[in-house]
């Protein structure tokens, strides 16, 4: 049965003039690596914040694992990096972790060896935390987040300030996170690395809701997917696919025709063509990329707004 | 929940024992500390037991019957009445009159030789020269900056989001933050303490008073009565930081800086305790709000009591001590609610960078 850890219901968060949280119902189920998307300044770190207790919201509720009192006991079963790593720069990695697993009676002092080591910050642990590079401390502020094998982890930016090499790390390091019943809530503005990394999206702009679901499905949902074909005679092939019902549009593109259509009638496309004696030196499907869909449905939703 | 609590305070000292400003504050109250034990014994050496009091102004009178000076020495030694001898029926009133007014006012800042001798020669000087840094308010200035410090420094580094985040609790953390910082005034004064003991040692057994006053109980003192004397001092001295530890905190939630919350208790603490009694002075009527004031119960609260000093001023206007024991503990009480209140309610952003 598929249980919901976070339920928002009109959760909002109004500073003065400034709405950054409106209106938002949201729903997060169990055991999966959600993206939570939007331009800059939409409210994604303010609903983490809210979330976490760091907020209160000027309306509308929300639950944690199905709760919606006890929240500090709630999120004892939560771990976090929200915006940038911030921990006591006069001590060690090590001790920073140390002091947290003390306080929250989360994890074993044996689990920070390892913790400090699947972060990739081995033999740095002991150096004091103000000696680290932006990307040290997102590390270490990864390694928090995961200490105490918690049930829920809000990555708020966990890939900023990493090398491409660990950005890759981190991003096999997040999804392996989300197996079994784990769930993450992540965010980036990085949207190729949702795409890579997240099961499933929520998109807010300007603190609303605009889209909700499965990264495959949302992309398909988006509008006609895209072929682009190479063939021996074009001007032909214009002509010829300008006729079926289902060819939603046919241009040229340099060499190629660029044909709005679904991609699984790629076959009827090229029966189509040898028929008419004209045949396919190239085909090459163009699906929508998430970043497309968050650009549309981000330029649609703020039309709306308006 | 007093699980949750000690685990939250031993967190506290885990941080706070790896910084440098408590060992420097502790420093610093230790070395006005010593400063106070050893300038006593300086003094009591170079001056070969005068004293050093001749600053002070003696009363002076000139009547029809006869001219007459009064000592504060006189006025703490019970000799007034032989001093007024020699005066009619109706000056003596008046001088008397004179007197009860001129003596909390001149002979309050009167160090009794005796008492001079004790500041460094055990047991007296146990908590001899500690009694006078209270006096000068120095350890409830250190105790706000560090108060002020141990959770401003959070809103800089922005660590409270990270607390706060792991569900530690919000006035569970500032409690435990409170309770630190009386448990270290408690270990200044014991470090305090102990460093006497050794200086008091090291004062009886160099010359040239070696072995002669290692040891010496004030007459009619006893070891229960002087030690007793001592331990509810410490005690005193520990609730009377209470409410500068609570002001420090209450600033720094409501500035979100350890910067501004330290110079806003600072300031407050200079115009509570110097500035505002100055003005109330002016008029008999507002001198009464002075009884009302945090820093003039807290010197009524940590004073001895029963030195000889104090019952020759008894006629001072001072709050009395139970008094000065509810005043402390409003403040206390009114500032800590404010501060888990504001503290509850805030919003928590990210690194201040201070």
């Amino acid at each position: 049965m598929d249980e919901f850890v976070i339920q928002t219901d009109r959760l909002t968060k109004r500073y003065k003039n400034v709405v950054a949280v409106d209106d938002l119902s949201m729903e997060i189920r169990r055991g999966r690596v959600y993206g939570l998307l939007g331009p800059n300044g939409s409210g994604k770190t303010t609903t983490m914040g809210l979330l976490l207790g760091l907020q209160t919201p000027t309306s509308g509720t929300f639950s944690l694992f199905g709760y919606n009192h006890g929240h500090r006991e709630l999120l004892r079963r939560v771990g976090a990096l929200v915006e940038n790593s911030s921990f006591y720069p006069y001590l060690s990695g090590y001790q920073n972790l140390r002091y947290f697993q003390k306080v929250s009676g989360r994890g074993s002092e044996e689990e920070l060896e390892s913790l400090v080591d699947r972060v990739g910050l081995s033999g740095r642990g002991h150096d004091l935390f103000r000696t680290y590079s932006y990307g040290m401390k997102q590390r270490l502020g990864i390694a928090l987040a995961l200490l105490g094998d918690p049930d829920l982890v809000f990555l708020d930016e966990p890939t900023n300030g990493l090398d491409p090499e660990g950005m890759i790390e981190m991003r096999e390091l997040i999804k392996s996170l989300g197996d079994g019943s784990r769930t993450v809530l992540f965010s980036s503005h990085l949207l190729h690395e949702v795409e890579q990394v997240c099961d499933s999206v929520t998109i807010i702009s300007k603190g609303r809701l605009i889209a909700q679901g499965e990264v495959s499905q949302l992309i398909a949902t988006a509008g006609s997917e895209q072929i682009r074909i190479k063939t021996t005679d074009n001007s032909k092939a214009l002509q010829l696919l300008s006729t079926p019902g289902w060819v939603e549009d046919i241009s040229r593109d340099e060499d190629s025709l660029l044909i709005t259509a679904p991609i699984e009638r790629s076959a009827e496309l090229t029966a189509a063509l040898a028929n008419a004696e004209v045949y396919v030196a190239e085909m090459v499907p163009i699906r929508k990329s998430l970043e497309e869909y968050f650009l549309e449905v981000t330029r649609r939703g703020n039309e709306d707004l308006q | 929940m007093i699980t949750h609590l000690l685990t939250l305070i031993e967190g506290e000292w885990f941080k706070l024992r790896r910084r440098w400003l408590p060992w420097i504050l502790l420093a610093v109250i230790i070395l006005v500390s010593q400063a106070f034990l050893w300038g006593f014994y300086a003094v009591h050496h170079i001056t070969e037991g005068e004293g050093t009091n001749t600053f002070l102004s003696d009363y002076q009178y000139s009547g029809d019957t006869a001219t007459l000076q009064v000592s504060c020495s006189d006025l703490l030694d019970g000799r007034l009445q032989e001093r007024i001898q020699p005066l009619s029926i109706e000056e003596r009133l008046i001088v008397e009159g004179e007197i009860a007014e001129w003596g909390p006012k001149e002979c309050s800042d009167y160090a009794y030789e005796p008492e001079k001798f004790f500041m460094f020669v055990l047991p007296t000087s146990i908590v001899g020269s500690i009694y006078l840094v209270f006096l000068t308010g120095l350890p409830f200035m250190l105790i706000m900056i560090l108060s002020a410090s141990l959770l401003g420094s959070e809103y800089g580094w922005g660590t409270l989001r990270v607390v706060v985040s792991r569900g530690l609790g919000r006035w569970q953390l500032i409690s435990a933050k409170l309770i630190l910082c009386v448990l270290v005034a408690f270990g200044w004064l014991a470090v305090m303490v102990l460093l006497n003991i050794v200086s008091s040692i090291l004062a009886g057994i160099i010359p040239p008073d070696e072995g002669v006053s290692l040891i010496i109980l004030p007459e009619g003192d006893t070891w229960p009565s002087v030690l007793s004397t001592f331990g509810k001092f410490i005690g005193k001295a520990l609730y009377a930081t209470v409410p500068y530890i609570c002001l420090g905190t209450f600033f720094v939630v409501l500035t979100q800086s350890t910067a501004q919350g330290i110079s806003l208790s600072v300031m407050t603490y200079v115009a509570e305790a110097m500035v505002i009694p100055a003005l109330l002075a002016i008029s008999e009527k507002l001198e009464r709000i002075n009884e009302g004031l945090l820093s003039s119960n807290v010197r009524e609260w940590i004073s001895l009591g029963d030195s000889k000093a104090a019952v020759a001023l008894k006629g001072a206007e001072t709050p009395d001590t139970f008094q000065a024991f509810l005043v402390i503990l409003a403040y206390s009480l009114v500032m800590l609610v404010a501060s888990i209140w504001l503290f509850q309610r805030r919003d928590l952003s990210g690194a201040k960078g201070e």
